[in-house]
């Protein structure tokens, strides 16, 4: 009971985060109320505020809101202490880069379609009921999403590059729950429940203080896996900026990456690069304050940057996420990188470099 | 009134609600002193009891609620003693209080706080640590004191400064975040009876043998209760953990850590007719439910407890295997298989079923030495209280008896003649200082 | 206080909100307003917990403000809370049975959580049918009945020594009646025994002493109950010692007359001589008189069959220990135990089974469609684990048989008009809340006349049932629920004699006395109502249910009266 002397409500959320463009999104404010019922605020075009007729007034003067942002300070130090964080890029148990082996995901995978694959062979063990990830609409907007069968995953394979709040569908966590349990009859209740979360660094972070409180929704979630993230667009922005460039309407893009310059894959079949730097309007302002790169906060943090082309590289934070990359390579999932003998030794370390150069260029933005 | 018609009852079992009520009954006062938020043990997480078939808490609500009533009986909760001075006629006790956060005269019992608690995950010990509940709950809905409790861990409030949800929401005004653990001295004891009742295997051993926690179709007699339950996380619905479905044929493991050379040597008495209690059960949920009882000695006694088990048998679809079984293994649809030697044919054979049911050996409570400490009484060999078999319920302390498994296994008829037992001997020597 | 009967009925109504668990489906509030129209309601409110201080002090303040001489509480259920309010209105200086409890949220709001609009109906219509009978409600007394502190305990064995040992040490004056000449029932018969090597006769010697220094006991041996009148708290006894009658005034009685030995007459071709029973062999091993080489026992002789369904539960200790004495003796002696089950509960008895075994006891088992067979001088036994049978030569056999009723169960039972089970042992109220209580209040049950039990549970039943005697003993009266079933003087002419109330009451608090009238003993009576709904004159009355309180409710319901 350090810090506060008095609770933080929404109103200061809104004055010292939101207000202040440092917010990212993430959607666990708005999660949290809503899933207590409170009927107060809601997520209106990424922005987090009252709902039409609410005003502070109805605010519960709870404090979690604020708490469980992941841009406040409020218990960084404390999950620090639970994931081991002692640097800027986290505890390390192991990193290595792998591909998949599933055809179909490698079809639309982005780099080694890992996290794809991930959440079959959960799906498919019974190790989870649901997963959080984030589809594409027809517009290439990312949709976050709740999934109940590995059917869905395809949907959601592929890096998005714009902001989707993928704490936001946890909201609804105890009205969806109803069906799930009717369908999947091992779980007897709600609280029963094991979600597999995919998000960005500061969503695991948001995830990580709310599991840290053991608060609501976050009880469900079970494996937390973040993806490497350099930086984040506002969706209109970055739209309005590919179709300036290279005259591309959103419902024509079939793919998009990043390596060092933006590639853009349309339906039918073109290819284009734009360079990174025309992209810095469209930057979100909070990606700017931002200090992690691959991650913290998570089971296994996974991305592209670094590892080898086709492949993705993986760090493995947690015993869990240990035993997890074993069992996809000993049963064949995915196809672990075979580092180059003469290489074996540096290969490591040079990555580690790698990422703590990458997230130091991050912080002096 | 004189100060020496005070009894202390240590344990808020049937076994000490049985004492407490034959003596408040007589007109002494009885402080009954219970560890966890709420009394009634073990039999208020039954679902039905031998050989009767009737529902558990049904029974014991009554004298749950007339205990709480009472006007000679003080129940401490969430109390464990801590100190024990003096000698029979006058013992002086001390007693640690944990804080409920709730003020236990005023709560109502109404569930707003914990409706409005945002805090998840923390295990109910009533339904054997299937479920989890908010950090603001009450073991079950009809817990005697019906007083809410916060869970002093996860609060959030507690540990971060922040929420105060349960505050705003309670009408009452019963929150109280300021208790803290209070030491509560009670003087003026004339005697003191033992009745913490008991624990099982499973809590302090990890049955890995058995494949219990590994397979999730392999669980333990108390968890069978809980899942076969109406009040249970089921709600009643037998149904199995790792894929939902209805089970057919279930095996009942007998002696799992009992009357074994590994484990424990004695026997837990009650397993026998729990098993065929349980499968009875599961049959009138679904009359095409068999049932295997994997056995060493059918122990069925008392008082109709043998045509129960004949009853079983017969109308119930429940087989006796008697064999101590090898080891369970597991198919890939998980299904338990036992590996069982069969007597007839001497021959080593599997049975597959759909979930195995380990009845699990009592064991002294935990803290059970740290008690025999306090009270300055002996365990025996087994550690459990130390008694005479031609002078039951006295243990080596004079002043101090002892009733129900804490000393023994046994099922409640016998614990609850014992504690009306100990209550004479209680009442005799308060007599005697009066006479 | 004026006549209740014919002065003006005026009705309080409370509905409790019960935090959200009524109040957050239905309106409370509108509930106390509907209240407010109905007839001979004169006040209501609503309260957020009308349990808690706030709420009681409520009623209170109604109940004199108002002048209001009924009360109706709307909220959870009774079971819990119809005491409270009860004791509450008492307290406002009303008489207790003048309360009546209308339970809108187990029966109302938890079940119809879905529904709310259809709760909201269904309360209005519960209070509207409580009001309705609250208006038929009359003062009752509740029934207070002396207590003669002085306890009878019937059978001196280590059951009924134990519990007028405790009973005296409590400081009641207790008898003992004991029909043989001399205390200590089976003690007597036996050696050492288990789970030590004491023997019974120290036991005894020790009980005996403890009896002669009892100040308050009054032993009568060779005595016999001849009869008993009278109820709870006032039993008037009539005994038979010797050919005097003895007559004795006491307010409970304990029945601890114990049971028999099963003798096998056609079992196992007993002869008494070298087949006998375990008890025969004790008395041989006192007189240490065992010349046998081969002894083989056998177990469950004339139990666990069609005969008596029943395990008799002391048989394989008695079994393991005598053959533990024996090869104690004589460890050359060959002894083979023929057993079904082997009955060793607990931490102490399976101890001793191991010590058995380990002192070279041999242990086979039978199942019960393959009996063993005495042929000429050996058994047979088949056994399962070799698939083929076994011959034991023997020089002795030994038949472990059930503790039985006694013959005179029967008598006694229908002295004391208390119910005996199956296999005529005593039948106790509850197997297992009440297990030494019987059904009528006063009477007490302990030791094997229950079922069969060896000393230590002997002695600590006993022990119980000086507890639960203690707890009328101790009290100069005792109140008995004033809620209890009669014949109004009105209905006195219907009833025909047919006698159905007296069989089916649980209680047995039905009699029929010298006029041959069927009286209803109150202090016996707990109001249960199964007399009445069985009376086929409809001539018993249950107060506080009498017909035409229920029907004012259903008719308050909606019913049409008819004709």
């Amino acid at each position: 009971m350090e810090e506060l002397e008095q609770i933080k409500t929404f109103k200061n959320l809104e004055d010292k985060i939101i207000s202040k463009s440092l917010c990212c999104a993430c959607g666990a404010c708005v999660a949290y109320c809503e899933s207590q019922s409170f009927d107060v605020i809601e997520m209106d075009n990424y922005v987090p505020k009252f709902k039409n007729n609410k005003t502070s007034e109805d605010c519960r003067e709870c404090g979690f809101c604020y708490y469980i942002c992941p841009q406040t300070d409020s218990l960084i130090d404390k999950i620090n202490g639970v994931h081991l964080v002692k640097d800027e890029i986290g505890n390390i148990s192991d990193l290595l880069a792998a591909k998949t082996n599933d055809l179909k995901i490698k079809e639309v995978g982005q780099d080694g379609g890992i996290v794809s694959t991930i959440l079959t062979y959960l799906f498919e063990t019974g190790r989870i009921e649901a997963a959080v990830v984030s589809e594409f609409d027809e517009n290439f907007k990312p949709v976050p999403k709740i999934i109940y069968k590995k059917e869905d995953i395809i949907k959601s394979a592929g890096t998005r590059y714009s902001i989707s709040p993928n704490i936001l569908p946890l909201k609804d966590l105890y009205r969806i729950a109803e069906d799930i349990i009717k369908t999947r009859k091992n779980v007897y209740d709600v609280d029963q429940l094991r979600v597999a979360f995919i998000g960005t660094p500061c969503q695991c972070r948001a995830i990580s203080k709310m599991r840290l409180m053991n608060v609501k929704p976050s009880h469900v979630i079970d494996f937390v896996i973040s993806l490497f993230c350099f930086e984040n667009f506002d969706y209109e922005k970055l739209m309005n900026i590919l179709d300036k460039k290279i005259k591309i309407k959103p419902s024509n893009i079939k793919k998009v990456q990043i390596k060092k310059n933006m590639f853009v894959t349309s339906k039918d079949s073109k290819e284009f690069e734009i360079n990174i730097k025309d992209l810095d309007e469209a930057v979100r302002n909070n990606c700017l304050e931002c200090d992690e790169f691959v991650g913290k906060y998570s089971d296994l943090s996974i991305g592209a940057s670094g590892a080898p082309t086709g492949y993705s590289i993986i760090v493995i934070r947690t015993d869990k996420g240990k035993t997890l990359m074993h069992s996809l390579i000993a049963d064949g999932y995915i196809e672990k990188y075979k580092i180059p003998p003469n290489l074996v030794t540096e290969w490591k370390p040079k990555k580690l470099n790698w990422f703590r150069k990458m997230t130091s260029i991050k912080i002096k933005k | 009134m004189d100060s020496s018609r005070n009894v202390m009852v240590v344990g808020g079992g049937v076994a000490g609600i049985q004492a407490a009520l034959d003596l408040a009954d007589m007109g002494f006062h009885v402080h009954l002193i219970e560890k966890k938020p709420c009394i009634g043990g073990k039999m208020a997480q039954l679902d039905k009891t031998f050989p009767t078939l009737d529902c558990s808490i049904c029974i014991l609500a009554p004298k749950l609620s007339e205990c709480y009533r009472h006007k000679n009986i003080t129940i401490h909760t969430l109390s464990e003693v801590k100190k024990v001075k003096g000698e029979r006629g006058n013992f002086t006790v001390e007693l640690l209080k944990q804080p409920r956060y709730v003020k236990e005269d005023v709560c109502t019992g109404c569930g707003d706080c914990s409706r409005v608690c945002p805090v998840r995950g923390v295990y109910n010990y009533f339904d054997a640590n299937l479920t989890t509940q908010a950090a603001a709950y009450i073991p079950f809905p009809s817990a005697v004191p019906p007083v809410y409790l916060i869970d002093g861990e996860k609060c959030a409030y507690i540990n971060y400064g922040i929420c105060e949800l349960c505050i705003k929401a309670c009408g009452a005004e019963a929150i109280d975040f300021k208790q803290k653990e209070e030491l509560i001295s009670i003087k003026n004891i004339n005697s003191i009876i033992l009745a913490t009742g008991y624990d099982l295997a499973e809590f302090e051993n990890p049955l890995r043998e058995y494949g219990y926690k590994k397979y999730k179709n392999v669980i333990t007699a108390l968890e069978f209760e809980r899942l076969i339950c109406a009040s249970g996380p089921l709600g009643g619905h037998l149904k199995r953990l790792s894929d939902g479905k209805e089970p057919k044929k279930i095996a009942f493991i007998q002696c799992v850590n009992s009357r074994s050379d590994k484990a424990k040597k004695y026997c837990s008495s009650i397993c026998c007719m729990y098993s065929a209690k349980e499968a009875m059960i599961a049959n009138e949920h679904d009359n095409e439910l068999e049932s295997y009882i994997f056995y060493i000695d059918v122990r069925a006694g008392s008082k109709g407890f043998q045509k129960f088990i004949n009853r079983g048998e017969m109308e119930y679809k429940i087989r006796y295997v008697k064999s101590k079984i090898a080891q369970i293994e597991i198919d890939a649809q998980q299904n338990p298989i036992i590996v069982y030697e069969d007597f007839e044919s001497s021959k080593i054979k599997k049975l597959k079923v759909d979930l195995a049911v380990l009845a699990t050996c009592i064991i002294p409570p935990d803290g059970i030495e740290e008690l025999a400490r306090i009270f300055k009484v002996d365990l025996n060999k087994y550690n459990f209280i130390k008694t005479d078999p031609f002078y039951p319920l006295l243990t080596s302390r004079e002043g101090i008896y002892t009733c129900g498994c804490v000393h023994e296994p046994m099922d409640i008829p016998r614990s609850v003649a014992e504690a009306s037992g100990a209550a004479a001997k209680a009442a005799e020597s308060i007599r005697e200082v009066e006479i | 206080m004026p006549d209740k009967k014919s002065e003006e009925k005026k009705i309080g109504v409370f509905v409790c909100h019960c935090g959200t668990n009524i109040g957050g489906l239905v309106d409370c509030e509108k509930l106390a307003e509907y209240s407010k129209t109905l007839p001979n309601v004169k006040y209501s409110e609503h309260n957020l917990y009308t349990c808690s201080e706030t709420g009681l002090a409520a009623i209170k303040k109604a109940v004199q403000e108002k002048d209001l001489n009924r009360v109706v509480v709307a909220s959870c259920t009774p079971r819990t809370h119809e005491p409270l309010f009860r004791e509450c209105i008492e307290e406002a200086g009303l008489n207790p049975y003048l309360f009546n409890f209308v339970n809108i949220r187990d029966q109302c709001t938890w079940v119809h959580m879905k529904d709310s609009k259809a709760a909201f109906e269904k309360s209005k219509d519960l209070i509207r049918m409580g009001v309705s009978k609250a208006e038929k409600l009359e003062e009752l007394e509740k029934i207070i009945v002396e207590v003669n502190p002085t306890a009878l305990v019937i059978g001196g064995g280590v059951s009924g020594i134990n519990c007028a040992l405790s009973l005296n040490n409590q400081g009641f004056n207790t008898f003992l009646v004991e029909k043989e000449a001399k205390l200590g029932g089976r003690l007597k018969d036996l050696y050492q025994v288990f789970p030590s090597d004491r023997e019974a006769s120290e036991l005894l010697d020790e009980l005996l002493v403890k009896v002669k220094e009892a100040k308050k006991l009054t032993v009568y041996s060779s005595s016999k109950l001849k009869s008993i009148n009278g109820f709870i708290g006032n039993y008037e006894i009539e005994i038979e010692q010797r050919n005097h009658n003895i007559n004795l005034n006491v307010g409970i009685i304990v029945v601890a007359v114990g049971a028999t030995s099963y003798k096998p007459l056609s079992l196992f071709n007993y002869n008494g001589k070298n087949i006998i029973t375990q008890l025969e062999l004790e008395n041989k091993l006192r007189e240490d008189q065992i010349e046998a080489n081969d002894i083989v026992m056998i177990q469950c002789v004339g139990s666990r069959n069609a005969d008596r369904e029943y395990c008799s539960s002391i048989c394989c200790m008695t079994a393991l220990k005598n053959a533990i004495i024996i090869k104690e003796r004589e460890p050359n002696r060959n002894i083979s135990i023929l057993f079904r089950d082997l009955y060793t509960p607990g931490t102490i008895y399976e101890e001793y089974y191991r010590k058995a075994r380990e002192a070279g006891v041999l242990f086979i088992k039978y199942t019960p469609d393959k009996q063993p067979i005495i042929d000429k001088s050996v058994v047979k036994v088949y056994n399962q684990y070799i698939n083929s049978e076994i011959s034991i030569p023997f020089d002795l056999v030994v038949l472990a048989t059930p503790l039985i009723a006694n013959n005179d169960n029967r008598e006694l039972a229908q002295l004391l008009k208390v119910p005996l089970e199956e296999n005529k042992f005593f039948l106790e109220a509850h197997v297992k809340l009440r297990p030494i209580d019987f059904a009528t209040d006063g009477i007490y049950i302990c030791g094997s006349a229950k079922w069969p039990a060896d000393i230590s549970e002997s002695t600590t039943q006993g022990l119980a049932a000086a507890s639960r005697a203690g707890t009328i003993l101790s009290h100069k009266t005792i109140e008995v629920e004033g809620a209890t079933a009669y014949i109004p003087d009105w209905n006195k002419d219907l009833c025909k004699g047919c006698e159905v109330c007296i069989k089916i009451c649980p209680y047995n608090a039905i009699v029929k006395d010298e006029n041959n009238e069927i009286q209803i003993i109150q202090a016996l009576c707990k109001g249960c109502g199964t007399c009445a709904s069985t009376c086929t004159k409809k001539a018993i009355v249950i107060r506080h249910f009498t017909n035409e309180q229920i029907l004012s409710e259903i008719l308050a319901f909606g019913g049409e009266k008819v004709a």
